[in-house]
């Protein structure tokens, strides 16, 4: 029932005048590299009415006749005000300038920063932007700046380990995490087993986190999206810039192919860790490192089409001498194509690769055997935007998603011994028609609804489909036809959100959203493995399904200067998947048979207080909170804490510019331990001391915290060339934060067990230099 | 299939070679404490007539490895065609019968009665595959050499086999859970190797060979993803009842070879 009153609250459209109305449209976008702006504001001055760029920099805007003044704005760049006599459909494609360039190119300025209040006007809540520029001072890990990393100091966002790339959200495991680079799903968004993230930071353009409260244009994973856009390329001239770090270097090319009509961007990045391997003579033979690739194209054929093209290509390498050796990465590519059908209806219609795979290879004089596996993803996607006037804003579209999975493949000579093999590929098709408005009843109410209509086919492989019983044994086993459907789920997903500003500086809002995930990713180590396998839903996996409430309260003091978030949520789920005791997941045919099933719940309360403006800017973040589950056949089948769960995660970040050119920034984090299973006893067998578990997650790792510091300090900036020295000391004061804890026997005295805690990184100093010519 | 413990192995020659940074220590953590639980092994071995069973009890962590033995337990097998016997007492906690034969394709039944408590598994007897040869597998690793023990033997086709190892360097037995799977090699001449610390040029090795069940399999399965970082968990034993252990029926065979 209360989806058919959404439905029909989505086809009203609401505020119909009687005035003579027109529409502005257009693109903005910044007046030196013509990049397209997201999210940039449009307002009419003195009327408190206004709109946003979308992600292509497109903007829509339909008023009264008669004369305004527009202010366009975004975050870092100089407001520009336009008056205009509107008495026609006007276009204006309205380019700003970024405060960056003007801060570097004279020894002061005065720095008059916009005073953004879009948290508490947005209606969408649980929502973190984040764009390279502004995360750059911050000191990371062997100085690789890190979009994920820095979106991992956000309340609500985990990480998911030390130096860890990982993260989880609001108490969501870590594949519950859509992470798209320019709409594509990216499935290993991790280097070096998890160590750094597969974004390079000089290739981005943008990154939206959405924590489980994403607008119904987005949707398959369950706890949040990440929302990731790459750089289109200068299009006004030829950049070469760059970075030398410590473990990796960067190089980014870009410029005009057309000028003002079409440009290009290369971005490369490669590790070189296998060098300092190479200075050590027990490591030498070993292989270790990985890189980076990006690239886009893209071309205004006029002012109504537009057609982009990009890719990305990452690789890791691991080997130990000729041996054995490990490789995996993700592929990606996107096609789109822009068309502005007219100055209110956008569309954009997309072709979307994206692939990951590994392959393990094994070999010695005369035996070699590979292992393969990969996921390979098609995805076509049509979304229309539709601006209807300046009360709704409408998108609207469908999407269709063919998945195909290879669990495992072994290819091995006949000295080896081993059998070929290739266990039945999984093929699935995962289709939703989405629309949502996002709707401003009065200026201070605004309401955001949309629903997603999801569907997941299971498909016929030609091959065996088996069925388990309670036990994880094979019930019955059935053939389908290649193609064929064997099983689909249809999952209505209703998503609102509101905001309520109640007075200048402050709203509520309160929100709800139901999301589905049909892929699963399987995997049972501590931390990511780049072997994880992902499942499709089948007959014995269901699709999980998370219901989400959250209500926030959003206050901003000083004139904007000042921002404060305080969120709560509470989040029930079903179908979460855990695996039996001892399970054998790898290239096993029957991986379902492995797996058990149940509920989870996970609930918390999200504070941020940032100060946005001045020589001294930062935040403080704090997170309270629970994740647990409820699974048949672990923990006698009562509620656990998930691996995940953490009950106090604060992070404060600051961030000081002594002059223009010089800047200190230092970081402090501290998290409750993660859930973890120690043993309880102990007991012989074989004549060799076991360990006896009471149960699964019930001991604590000690808390983490530690500090990071980082300068950062711009050298030279002319009209040719810039640089900049960046350092930063990841742990300053040593803490010895436990990356895992084993128990073994003291070799002394096998009568005693002791405990032993690895820890990782303390003080790791890092240099990196940057450059750019121009 | 070590690929998770040779990740390890990466991840660790990163953080010593590279960035001189990881560290160790040990250090105090406070656990619970569980109630003693019984603790069976039980062995049925083909081409043998004298069978073992050893019962101890479960301590805490502090504790020592001093494991109390159960001496007081009443051990019972039969097997399928109903030839029974009973062990007793040999030695503190360990249970024997003698002139027991037994045979392939056959099920065999343990039942363990001690203070009011039953415990019962079964088991088949798998057909018996021979060890053909044992060979060394050497391969360089930086400037060491890894010196593997490669037990050869013809699997049988379209049978899932088990195989459990036992080696001894130097009439030592070494530590370590070495089990194998016909899972890749169904049908072929077996020839994965086994990794085992402190082999160097010269040591004599003595392998004895197994052919287990899937279930003691298992069991041993679980024991050596405990100690590779999986979250770990109690193996299931195939005894009912509510212990740990396993009732292990079970093929055997021996060979050696001098590491050159």
């Amino acid at each position: 029932m209360k989806n058919y009153i959404l439905f029909t609250l989505l086809f009203i459209c609401f505020g119909a005048f009687s005035q003579e109305k027109y529409t502005i449209s257009g693109t903005i976008a910044d007046s030196t590299k013509g990049e397209e702006l997201i999210n940039a504001k449009i307002t009419v001055k003195g009327l408190g009415q206004g709109t946003f760029s979308n992600e292509y920099g497109f903007y829509s805007l339909t008023l009264p006749k008669g004369t305004y003044t527009l202010i366009y704005s975004s975050t870092g760049y100089d407001p520009q005000e336009v008056a205009i006599e509107l008495n026609q459909n006007l276009v204006i494609n309205q380019r700003i300038s970024s405060l960056a360039d003007k801060v570097h190119q004279m020894a002061e300025v005065k720095v008059t920063a916009k005073k953004e209040d879009q948290n508490i006007t947005d209606p969408i809540m649980g929502v973190e932007r984040l764009n390279p520029a502004a995360v750059a001072k911050i000191p990371v890990l062997l100085g690789e700046k890190d979009i994920i990393k820095s979106m991992q100091l956000l309340p609500g966002v985990k990480s998911a380990g030390e130096g860890n790339a990982g993260f989880y959200v609001r108490g969501g495991a870590a594949d519950q995490n859509l992470i798209l680079l320019d709409e594509a799903p990216v499935y290993n968004a991790a280097h070096l087993l998890g160590f750094f993230s597969t974004f390079n930071s000089d290739a981005i353009k943008d990154a939206v986190l959405y924590k489980g409260n994403q607008p119904a244009n987005f949707g398959g994973r369950l706890s949040s999206v990440l929302d990731i856009k790459m750089n289109e390329g200068n299009n006004k001239r030829y950049n070469v810039s760059g970075g030398i770090g410590v473990i990796s270097s960067r190089l980014n090319v870009e410029g005009p192919i057309v000028k003002d009509k079409a440009s290009f961007l290369i971005s490369g990045r490669r590790t070189y860790v296998d060098m300092f391997l190479r200075a050590s003579d027990k490591f030498k033979d070993n292989t270790l490192y990985f890189y980076d690739l990006n690239a886009k194209v893209n071309y205004r054929i006029n002012q109504k089409n537009r057609v982009f093209l990009s890719g990305y290509f990452g690789r890791d390498k691991l080997g130990l001498g000729d041996a054995f050796g490990i490789d995996w990465g993700n592929a990606t590519g996107t096609a789109r194509w822009n068309h502005i059908i007219n100055d209110k209806l956008f569309s954009n219609t997309s072709v979307i690769f994206s692939s990951y795979d590994y392959k393990i290879s094994i070999s010695s004089s005369d035996v070699s055997f590979d292992i393969k596996s990969s996921i390979k993803d098609i995805n076509l996607k049509q979304e229309f935007q539709y601006f209807i006037n300046t009360r709704n804003k409408m998108r609207f579209g469908i999407n269709a998603i063919n998945h195909n999975i290879i669990p495992g493949q072994i290819d091995a000579n006949e000295a080896s011994g081993i059998n070929p093999l290739i266990l039945t590929p999984n093929k699935s098709l995962e289709a939703a028609a989405f629309v949502t408005n996002d709707f401003t009843l009065t200026e201070n109410f605004t309401l955001s609804y949309g629903l997603r209509l999801s569907t997941f086919s299971l498909l016929g492989n030609g091959q065996n489909t088996y069925s388990y019983d309670t036990d994880g044994d094979v019930s019955d086993t059935t053939v389908y036809k290649n193609n064929s459907f064997v099983k689909t789920y249809p999952i209505l997903e209703p998503r609102v959100s509101m905001s309520y500003v109640y007075s200048k500086t402050a709203s509520f809002k309160a929100a709800y959203a139901r999301n589905a995930q049909y892929i699963h990713l399987v995997s049972n180590t501590t931390t990511s493995s780049p072997t994880d396998l992902w499942i499709p839903s089948s007959m014995n996996t269901k699709p999980e399904i998370c219901d989400q409430v959250s209500i926030g309260w959003f206050k901003n003091f000083k004139e904007n200067a000042y921002e404060m978030n305080i969120e709560t949520y509470y989040k029930s789920m079903q179908n979460q998947i855990d695996y039996r005791n001892g399970a054998n997941l790898q290239a096993n045919e029957l991986i379902e048979g492995e797996l058990l099933y149940g509920i989870g719940r996970a609930y918390g309360l999200e504070f941020i207080l940032k100060k946005k403006t001045g020589k001294f800017t930062g935040w403080v973040g704090y997170t309270l909170s629970r994740s647990e589950r409820k699974i048949d056949g672990i923990n006698n089948n009562e509620w656990y804490a998930s691996k995940q769960d953490r009950t106090h995660d604060l992070s404060v970040v600051g961030i000081y510019d002594i002059t223009p050119k010089l800047s200190v920034s230092a970081l402090f984090i501290y998290y409750t331990g993660n859930a973890v299973t120690f043993p309880s006893g102990k007991y012989t067998i074989d004549g060799q001391t076991q360990f006896l578990y009471t149960e699964r997650n019930g001991y604590r790792m000690p808390a983490y915290h530690r500090m990071d510091i980082g300068v950062t300090w711009y050298r030279k900036n002319t009209e040719k060339f810039e640089s900049s020295w960046n350092f930063s000391l990841y742990n300053v004061y040593g803490r010895e934060n436990a990356y895992s804890i084993t128990f073994r026997q003291n070799a002394d005295n096998p009568a005693v067990t002791e405990a032993v805690q690895t820890s990782l990184f303390r003080w790791v100093p890092s240099i990196t230099y940057n450059f750019k010519f121009k | 299939m070590k690929m998770k413990l040779l990740l390890k192995i990466a991840l660790i020659a990163l953080l010593i070679g590279g960035i001189n940074t990881s560290c160790t220590k040990v250090i105090d953590v406070d656990l619970n404490s569980k109630n003693p639980q019984f603790v069976i092994e039980g062995f049925v071995t083909l081409g043998e007539t004298t069978h073992q069973v050893k019962i101890t009890k479960s301590l805490d962590i502090d504790q020592g490895i001093a494991f109390p033995t159960v001496d007081n337990a009443v051990v019972t097998l039969i097997d399928d065609l109903g030839a029974s016997t009973s062990l007793s007492l040999v030695s503190p906690g360990v249970y024997e019968c003698t002139g027991y034969a037994v045979s392939e394709g056959r099920t065999y039944t343990l039942t363990v009665s001690v203070d009011g408590k039953v415990f019962v598994a079964s088991g088949k007897m798998m057909q018996d595959i021979p060890l053909s040869s044992v060979q060394t597998f050497e391969f360089a690793f930086g400037p060491d050499t890894i010196h593997a023990v490669v037990p050869l033997r013809q699997d049988i086709a379209n049978v899932k086999n088990f195989f459990q190892f036992n080696l001894y360097n130097n009439h030592e037995r070494v530590v370590g859970n070495f089990i194998q799977s016909d899972q890749y090699n169904d049908g072929n001449m077996m020839m994965e190797p086994l990794f085992a610390d402190g082999i160097d040029s010269g040591d004599t090795i003595d392998v004895v060979m197994f052919g287990i069940e899937e279930t003691v399999y298992d069991y041993f399965y679980t024991l050596q993803q405990n100690e590779q970082g999986a979250t770990p968990a109690n193996p299931t034993s195939n005894f009912s009842g509510g212990c740990l252990g396993y009732f292990s029926v079970r093929t055997k065979d021996v060979g050696q070879i001098v590491i050159p």
